[in-house]
Formats: C-alpha cells, sequence, structure tokens
C-alpha cells in the first residue's frame, strides 16, 4: 500500500458518501411518491454534490469562537479515517488486532465532537438539541457497541478484516445493529437532536456556510462508513470493489427505506423504545454470539 | 502501516481544513451574537442541562464494560457487568 491507494482510496470513499447520501434522498421520495433529485446531472445524481458546492459560498456565522470554528473539521477528519479500516478488496488500508475497538473510540469521539460543537454554538436550541441528542446517544450507543461486539465474539477476533464466520443468530444483534444507527446517523425516527420542527435545526442552528457544508459531508462520510461496517458484520470482508459497493448499497438502502418509513419519536419515546426493546435484544444478541 | 497512517490522517484532517480554508477566501464572513439572545430558557427545561462529567464517567463505565465483555468471554462475568452498567446508568441519569 503506497499513499498513492490511500489517495485513490479516499477519492472512493468521497464519491460513494455522496452516492449514499443520493440514495437516501431517492428512496425516501419514492417512498413518500416524491421524484426526489431529478435534475442536477443523470436523475440527480449530482445533487448533493451541487449542495455542498452551494453551501460552501454562502455567508458564514462566526461566533467568536475557536472551538466553534476548527469543529466541524475535525468532525470531517474524525468521519473519513474510520473507513480506511474497512477492508475493500479483500484488504483495507489500515488494519491490526483490536481494531475494532479503535472503531468504538473513533465513534464516540465523533459524537462527543458533535455536542461539543452544539454546546459551544451559544444558543438556546443549541443546547436544547444537544442535551436531546446526548439522552438519545445514551440510549443507542450501547446497543450499538453489543451488537458489534456480538460479531467480533462469534468470529473470535477482534479484527474487522477477520470477520466471517455468520451465523442466523446473529441476525437480532444485526438488526440492533441497524435500528440503533438510525439513532447513530440522526436519521427518522431518531433525529430528535436536529428536529427542524421544533428546534430550528438543533446543534446545528448557528451553522452556516461553510461550517454547514463540512458537517454535512460529514454526516454523509459518516453513513457511508456505517453503512459499509454493516455490510462487513453481515456479509464478511468485501473481496472485491465491486462486491464492496453492492453489499455497501444494499445496507445504505435497508437503512433508507426503514428511516422513510417512520414519524419522528419524542425524546421519552426514542429513549422508553430503545432502552426496553433494542436494549434487551443487544443482550440477547450478546449472549446468543457466546454460547 | 506508519506511512499508510500518516497518509490517511494527513488525507482526513488535510481534506476539510483546505475546502475550509480556500472557501474562506471567497465568502462573506460575519460575528454575529446568538439570535435567542433574547430569550430565556424555560424554567421545566433547567433540569435536562447536565454536568459534562457525569457524561464522561458513564463513558469510561460502557467502554470498561465493553472491554470486559469482549476479553472475559464469560456469559456470568458478561451479565454481571450489564447489571452494573445499566445500574450506572440510573444513578448517573436519575
Amino acid at each position: 500500500m503506497t499513499l498513492t491507494t490511500v489517495f485513490y482510496y479516499f477519492l472512493l470513499f468521497l464519491v460513494l458518501a455522496f452516492l449514499c447520501d443520493w440514495i437516501f434522498r431517492k428512496t425516501k421520495a419514492r417512498i413518500q411518491k416524491r421524484y426526489g433529485p431529478l435534475y442536477t446531472g443523470k436523475s440527480g445524481l449530482l445533487q448533493p454534490f451541487a449542495d455542498f458546492i452551494k453551501l460552501l459560498s454562502k455567508e458564514d456565522f462566526q461566533r467568536g469562537n475557536i472551538i466553534f470554528e476548527i469543529m466541524p473539521i475535525l468532525l470531517t477528519g474524525l468521519a473519513i479515517v474510520p473507513l480506511f479500516f474497512i477492508p475493500v478488496n479483500g484488504k483495507s488500508i489500515l488494519s491490526f488486532n483490536g481494531d475494532i475497538l479503535f472503531l468504538v473510540f473513533l465513534f464516540d469521539a465523533y459524537t462527543i465532537s458533535l455536542l461539543l460543537l452544539g454546546e459551544f454554538s451559544k444558543s438556546r436550541f443549541s443546547r436544547i438539541g444537544v442535551t436531546r441528542q446526548m439522552l438519545l446517544f445514551f440510549s443507542f450507543e450501547i446497543p450499538f457497541i453489543f451488537s458489534i461486539a456480538a460479531f467480533a465474539i462469534k468470529a473470535n477476533t477482534l479484527n474487522l478484516s477477520k470477520l466471517g464466520n455468520f451465523s442466523p443468530f446473529l441476525l437480532i444483534a444485526f438488526a440492533v445493529f441497524i435500528i440503533s444507527a438510525l439513532g447513530k446517523l440522526k436519521r427518522l425516527p431518531f433525529d430528535i437532536g436536529i428536529a427542524e420542527q421544533e428546534l430550528v435545526a438543533g446543534y446545528e442552528t448557528e451553522l452556516s456556510g461553510r461550517k454547514l457544508a463540512l458537517l454535512k459531508l460529514s454526516d454523509h462520510f459518516e453513513f457511508l462508513f456505517v453503512a459499509a461496517l454493516g455490510s462487513t458484520l453481515l456479509f464478511g470482508p468485501a473481496q472485491s470493489f465491486i462486491g464492496f459497493i453492492s453489499k455497501t448499497f444494499v445496507v445504505v438502502f435497508l437503512i433508507s427505506f426503514i428511516s422513510a418509513l417512520f414519524p419522528r419519536y419524542r425524546i421519552d419515546q426514542a429513549t422508553r423504545f430503545l432502552w426496553t426493546i433494542i436494549f434487551p435484544l443487544s443482550i440477547l444478541g450478546v449472549i446468543v454470539s457466546l454460547i | 502501516m506508519l506511512i499508510e497512517s500518516i497518509g490517511v490522517i494527513c488525507i482526513a484532517f488535510g481534506f476539510p481544513l483546505i475546502i475550509y480554508l480556500i472557501s474562506g477566501l471567497f465568502i462573506k464572513k460575519k460575528i454575529s451574537p446568538a439570535f435567542t439572545s433574547g430569550m430565556k430558557m424555560r424554567p421545566e427545561a433547567e433540569h435536562y442541562l447536565t454536568n459534562l462529567q457525569q457524561y464522561a464517567i458513564f463513558f469510561l463505565v460502557l467502554e470498561a464494560t465493553f472491554f470486559i465483555i469482549l476479553f472475559s468471554r464469560s456469559l456470568i462475568l458478561s451479565l454481571i457487568f450489564m447489571a452494573f452498567l445499566i445500574s450506572s446508568v440510573v444513578v448517573i441519569l436519575r
């Protein structure tokens, strides 16, 4: 692996990240009897890219706070790094024993950075959005980690590139993974932290221009990573580029489909659902993998 | 591995930094007060504002539980620490 390979992989991930957003918007639109992105490029394929460029040209509101300025850059970096641990074409750029644990830390670092961004926005709407998102984070993070742990325990490895011992009983863990991924990606029905109709834009309220563009880009990369991780857990490490792309897009479509079906949960409904149903299911998933 | 790691970090953090700096050359920047600076918080919303230190403790407990479950591979030990995690969540969020 050379630095050139790293750069080519980054370009691949950048294109796939925009495509993931296109699939999400198109799936959601079709289910809602709309067309979705249509005119920008063939069938609206360039719409996410056009939105990114448009946001870069907008006015940038500054809060006089260095953390508020640098946090979107940090978030985008934290969203890109985990992608290089995903096996593509049989092997990943970065891989070591225990990289699953490192990825868990990166998940948490990304979410905490997001909450700090909202906290340093010094806005009432951001503060409430951060609080709600923090409550939601407590609720979905444990099932999310336990679902990954179930696959790691079954495969008897902490190396993402060596997963592959699939068993039908692990479908419970995968279902928990998909549902908690909806919370992690801040998609319906768990987008209470953003909640446009209630909180202006939650922790994104004070963001505009280039900071908002980078935040949206980090969101796309996070979506790609969670989908790629899900496909690696379920199908095993991808052995070719075509296999990686197709399996990842299957999981993207699954997440988009489920997200489009449900309205937003209130924060109390979301926490009750995640703690009373999903958390016990995640424990069951771990127990099944230990047997 | 070291060269790839350096390359990944440079690209992952360099790309958004370059985008941020280049786009900053062409756009108008404005220092603004908080849009909602004149609003007051509802009293019932105050108790939702929680201490970041409590969250930090919770994350430590969470990660420790995760490590123990992964490394011990013992069902009973896992259940004990899951119960400990749940009780710590109840204590922290109470």
